[in-house]
């Protein structure tokens, strides 16, 4: 599917599809090539983005150590540039004497599968949930509206400290919890776009050959909302990942064994006096990471949205 | 107008119910509270059983919630288990601090970001837009526990400039304001430009040079005037989702506000308190958002809600 072009799916049903000939849509690679001669921050975003991705893929079978090795004998060494430093552990240990290093290595996994898998959820059962509000109206529709309202009225921060000390930080809670806060954004925008798109010319010749409601929204709209539901997700994608690192930073996110960087920096808390690095590595960490996928989402947005391409 | 916000606080009740009933279904399907408030006391099974009776946690969950609704009607939320005393007083006694932060926290970003917005607007590449957009960028990026934990160690810990918890000086607000501050400074800053980009290529922006008007006189006059209408959005979005950082923020700097009680309320099971705080700051969360959206339709007559 191509997702560049917002045009209406279905081709040579539109006027504008016409009279334009197919040549002259760039492709999709030259568009990404392009852009990226152009926007510096764009590359520098990716590069962060893919650190973050080797570190959570195949980092841990590069640095095998156990991240959770307790050495207390080398506990609360400084990073390697600082005088007491070795080159054991380049960004120093914790309290018990764990690499610091190892553990962000190890750390990246768990934002990346909880990003991921909370975005990619949020995003079907968001996108779901619009295009039924948006096809069956009525009583389902107020009835999913509401529930986006109270959703975004609960202070989500809450919700979320109380779910997972209630039910406890698994991988699999918090995974929920985000699902949870997450859907709401798709399902109102795929909402209002499908409310628009399906009064357009091509939704119209689809109704009139006869097809199901239904077969409209899934073949004919949401291709064309696709675009947009990534950017948002892009962005959104950032999000997730401060709030699962805010999550385990106030003690009720993911368990040991689990390494999660928000936990080490609530470790580093304690030891701001005799050992700045164990919050401040985690949390640069995260900073850089958070601004990499940040780039990313600006670049996809103008990429994937013609309207806000310069050229 | 009319009709709209009447429709508008109509389904803000509706949300409310709804509000309240998740919280405490939630709450309800989390356990029996008698039996974590006595944990690993001496209480017999009948003391317990009284105890139940007496707090209404023995009958169905319908029930509660309609006693709860019934209390709501009466200005009583319900009775903290740990501290024995009506939630609403202890919410009331915390929510002052709570506000005092965010009103600080926004005064502080909106005092940056419209000066930067508008003269990266105005100025693009000169040296303030390109701090604009660091600061956008840094400003979004960082982690609000790990901006506040970063002030601390530098401003408390080394420096000793600041105190790093509490609210027993004046000069203790401004870390945790500066904290909670940042993202929506860089929200701010970043919606305006954008928008003041917009609002200077238009005709009359055109018309106003044309006429040899000083481009200070236009960008102030003119352009900021019809610029600022997205920011008010972004300032009302904001200034609910502080609410939120707030449970952090008061968290890192022991600040006795809603939100560190929010965060103790959970950790100690106390089902009213954390049900009670949480239909609080929802009508703090929904009244903000109303009256943004009166204010905007109110400065842009283009919109009038039907």
């Amino acid at each position: 599917m191509n997702v560049v072009s917002r045009q209406p799916a279905v081709a040579g049903v539109t006027a504008v599809e016409t009279v334009m000939p197919q040549r002259t849509r760039p492709r999709p690679f030259a568009v990404v090539l392009r852009s990226l001669r152009r926007d510096r921050a764009a590359v520098l975003g990716l590069i962060l983005v893919g650190i973050w991705l080797a570190m959570a893929t195949v980092g841990p079978f590069v640095v095998r150590s156990d991240p959770n090795d307790q050495v207390l004998r080398d506990a609360l060494l400084p990073p390697v540039w600082e005088a007491e430093g070795v080159a054991a552990h380049p960004f120093g240990t914790d309290h018990l004497g764990r690499d610091i290093f190892v553990r962000i290595v190890h750390g990246a996994r768990t934002s990346l599968i909880i990003g991921l898998s909370a975005v990619g959820l949020a995003i079907v059962v968001g996108s779901l949930a619009g295009v039924i509000a948006a096809q069956w109206g009525g009583t389902v529709d107020e009835i999913i509206m509401r529930l986006a309202d109270i959703q975004l009225a609960i202070p989500f921060i809450l919700l979320a400290i109380a779910v997972l000390a209630l039910l406890g930080g698994s991988l699999l809670n918090m995974v929920m919890v985000l699902i949870l806060a997450g859907w709401v954004v798709y399902a109102r925008v795929v909402r209002s776009e499908v409310l628009h798109l399906r009064e357009m010319e091509f939704a119209l010749a689809a109704r009139t050959i006869g097809a199901s409601q239904m077969r409209i929204a899934i073949l004919h709209l949401l291709p064309n909302v696709t675009g947009l539901v990534i950017v948002i997700g892009t962005l959104e994608l950032a999000n997730v990942i401060i709030l699962e690192a805010a999550l385990s930073f106030l003690g009720v996110g993911v368990r040991p064994p689990q390494v999660s960087w928000g936990a080490m920096l609530a470790d580093g808390r304690d030891y701001l006096t005799e050992a700045w690095w164990i919050a401040t590595m985690p949390g640069a960490t995260i900073s850089l990471t958070i601004l990499g996928v940040n780039l990313v989402g600006d670049w996809v947005r103008d990429i994937l949205d013609p309207r806000r391409r310069k050229d | 107008m009319g009709p709209y916000i009447q429709r508008r606080l109509l389904l803000s009740i509706v949300v409310l119910f709804g509000v309240t009933l998740v919280v405490s279904a939630l709450l309800h399907i989390s356990g029996d509270p008698v039996a974590i408030m006595l944990a690993g006391g001496t209480a017999t099974v009948e003391q317990r059983d009284q105890l139940r009776r007496e707090l209404g946690f023995d009958k169905p969950f319908i029930f509660q919630y309609l006693d709860f609704l019934t209390g709501v009607t009466q200005g009583d939320l319900g009775r903290s288990l740990r501290m024995n005393r009506p939630v609403v007083e202890v919410i009331f006694e915390r929510l002052p601090s709570t506000i005092w932060l965010t009103t600080v926290a926004m005064a502080f970003a909106i005092v940056v970001a419209v000066p930067v917005g508008v003269i990266s607007a105005a100025r693009p590449n000169s040296f303030i837009d390109y701090f604009g957009r660091m600061l956008t960028l840094v400003g979004q990026s960082i982690p609000l526990f790990w901006l506040g934990i970063m002030l601390v160690m530098v401003f408390s810990v080394r420096l000793r400039w600041l105190p790093s918890a509490g609210m027993l000086e004046p000069s203790s607000i401004i870390l945790p304001a500066f904290t909670l501050g940042l993202y929506p400074m860089a929200r701010i800053a970043r919606t305006l430009r954008a928008s003041m980009f917009e609002v200077l290529t238009r005709d009359y922006c055109q018309t106003a040079r044309g006429k040899g008007l000083s481009e200070t006189r236009i960008v102030v006059g003119h352009a900021l005037r019809n610029a600022v209408l997205p920011v008010i959005t972004v300032i009302g979005l904001q200034y609910g989702a502080l609410l939120g950082g707030a449970v952090v923020t008061e968290t890192i700097f022991a600040w006795p506000g809603v939100g560190l009680l929010s965060v103790q309320a959970i950790q100690w099971r106390d089902f009213p308190l954390v049900r009670a705080i949480v239909a609080v700051v929802s009508v703090f969360f929904i009244v903000i958002n109303l009256l943004t959206d009166i204010l905007y339709a109110y400065l842009n007559p283009r919109i009038r809600y039907s």
